[in-house]
């Protein structure tokens, strides 16, 4: 084929012992070409795709991943691969998480004395259209970046950002598009919801972030939703043990026969469903390095579609 | 003299004087008592000394004594079997008014636990 190209209209352009050395020139300028940081502000190292085939399509609002900061990734991968049957695909140093033969979050490390992320936990993801104008509005609306916004090869633009009250979060447009809405599974993410002592100035922020509309449910929760679905929740802390955070549910079948495997596993247990403030269906638990995580039932019959 | 010639008119006036006189002791139908006697007024006097429904009827309606014996032991059971916070319960709720109670259960209320935690069930959004 090579030799086609290089010899047009039957002419023979090079001698044939040349071709070798020519075809050593080629590999290296492909590959010098694939490392070189044409955009300006690419990470070194490639990251897997959030979705298994490229969707294209995309839900703005929408959490489509999430990521576990921790100091100890060997350990995480035996309590949740315990806890959940979670199974794990190494990338590089990027750990991602399947759960039913579907990519569903990543394992990140961080080094344990670590100043900047002190405390390991559960970044959520959230789908945007343009992570540049999120990002400026974040910083415009009292928000941080903290890193980004930058292209994460094959995962996307992103920038990790803090919203007015300290929660953190993920902001992301998807190279190979958002994950399709689905009725989640046994271990798959069913719920995200950030604890706030000032529910107003948190829906305020999110809101445009997200394009959300809301509804509230009682004097202490709000729910965020998208192309009108519910996409997260804001939940009114009157209390204020935990700090303003994003936490992530996972769905179970039972999460009060959970927890005795949490314990096993080297977890901890900070609230069981019976306890105030679980809506009885819900327990609060921590992984063995401090990350905060929700377990929560669904019933199984439910006609309403989850993210 | 005077007495002689009106004889008639103090004959007349007293001669009313006692016709409405007598026509009053008989129970004539003027008084909010007309058509009462004597014993079926003091038996709904009676009923005023009693605070207990139940032993108002036991009076009231003979045939119903046996029904309300029982209803008098059951509730008798419930407070013997009452643990001694119930019944202290049962106790401060009895000294206190209406009023009271009402607040107390606002007070309550408003310092009930919010289950806020989690995902909310679907039939939140049938409301």
């Amino acid at each position: 084929m090579l030799e086609t190209m290089l010899s047009r209209h039957g002419r023979q352009v090079f001698h044939f012992s040349c071709r070798p050395a020519i075809l050593l020139v080629l590999v290296f300028f492909l590959g010098g070409c694939s490392a070189l940081d044409l955009s300006g502000k690419t990470t070194g190292r490639s990251f897997p795709p959030i979705t298994d085939s490229p969707t294209r399509g995309y839900h703005y609002g929408k959490f489509v991943w999430a990521d576990l900061i921790t100091p100890d990734v060997a350990r995480a991968k035996t309590f949740y691969g315990g806890l959940f049957g979670w199974t794990f695909s190494q990338y590089d140093r990027y750990t991602m998480v399947i759960n039913n033969g579907k990519r569903m979050a990543g394992i990140v490390n961080i080094a344990p004395a670590s100043e900047k992320r002190p405390q390991p936990l559960w970044l959520p993801v959230m789908s945007v259209a343009d992570v540049d104008k999120a990002a400026a509005f974040v910083r415009h609306h009292g928000g941080r970046i903290l890193k980004g916004p930058l292209d994460m090869r094959g995962r996307g633009r992103a920038a990790l950002v803090q919203d007015p009250q300290g929660a953190e979060l993920v902001i992301l447009h998807a190279a190979t598009g958002d994950p399709a809405d689905g009725k989640p599974r046994i271990g798959d993410w069913i719920w995200n919801e950030i604890w706030t002592n000032v529910p107003e100035k948190t829906a305020a922020f999110y809101s445009p972030l997200g394009n959300y509309t809301s509804m509230k449910v009682g004097d202490a929760y709000e729910i965020l939703l998208s192309e009108n679905r519910w996409r997260a929740g804001i939940r009114f802390i009157f209390k204020d043990p935990y700090k303003v955070r994003w936490v992530l549910a996972v769905r179970v079948a039972d999460p009060a026969r959970i927890l005795t495997r949490v314990k096993k596993l080297g977890g901890t247990v900070l609230l069981r469903p019976d306890e105030p403030p679980s809506n009885g269906d819900t327990a609060l638990i921590a992984d063995p390095d401090g990350a905060l995580l929700m377990l929560q039932r669904w019933p199984v019959d439910t006609t309403e579609d989850v993210q | 003299m005077i007495m002689g010639r009106f004889w008639w008119l103090v004959t007349m006036v007293t001669g009313t004087g006692i016709i409405l006189v007598l026509a009053g002791c008989s129970g004539g139908g003027y008084s909010i008592y007309s058509g009462y006697g004597y014993p079926r007024y003091g038996y709904d006097l009676g009923y005023h000394y009693y605070h207990d429904h139940d032993d108002y009827y036991e009076d009231r309606y003979e045939h119903r004594q046996e029904v309300v014996l029982q209803r008098r032991e059951e509730r008798a059971d419930r407070i013997r079997n009452m643990s001694p916070e119930q019944r202290q319960h049962l106790s401060n709720r009895l000294q206190q008014t209406r009023p009271q109670r009402l607040e107390r259960r606002q007070v309550r209320r408003a310092n009930r636990p919010v289950r806020n935690m989690g995902r909310p069930r679907p039939a939140v959004r049938r409301r």
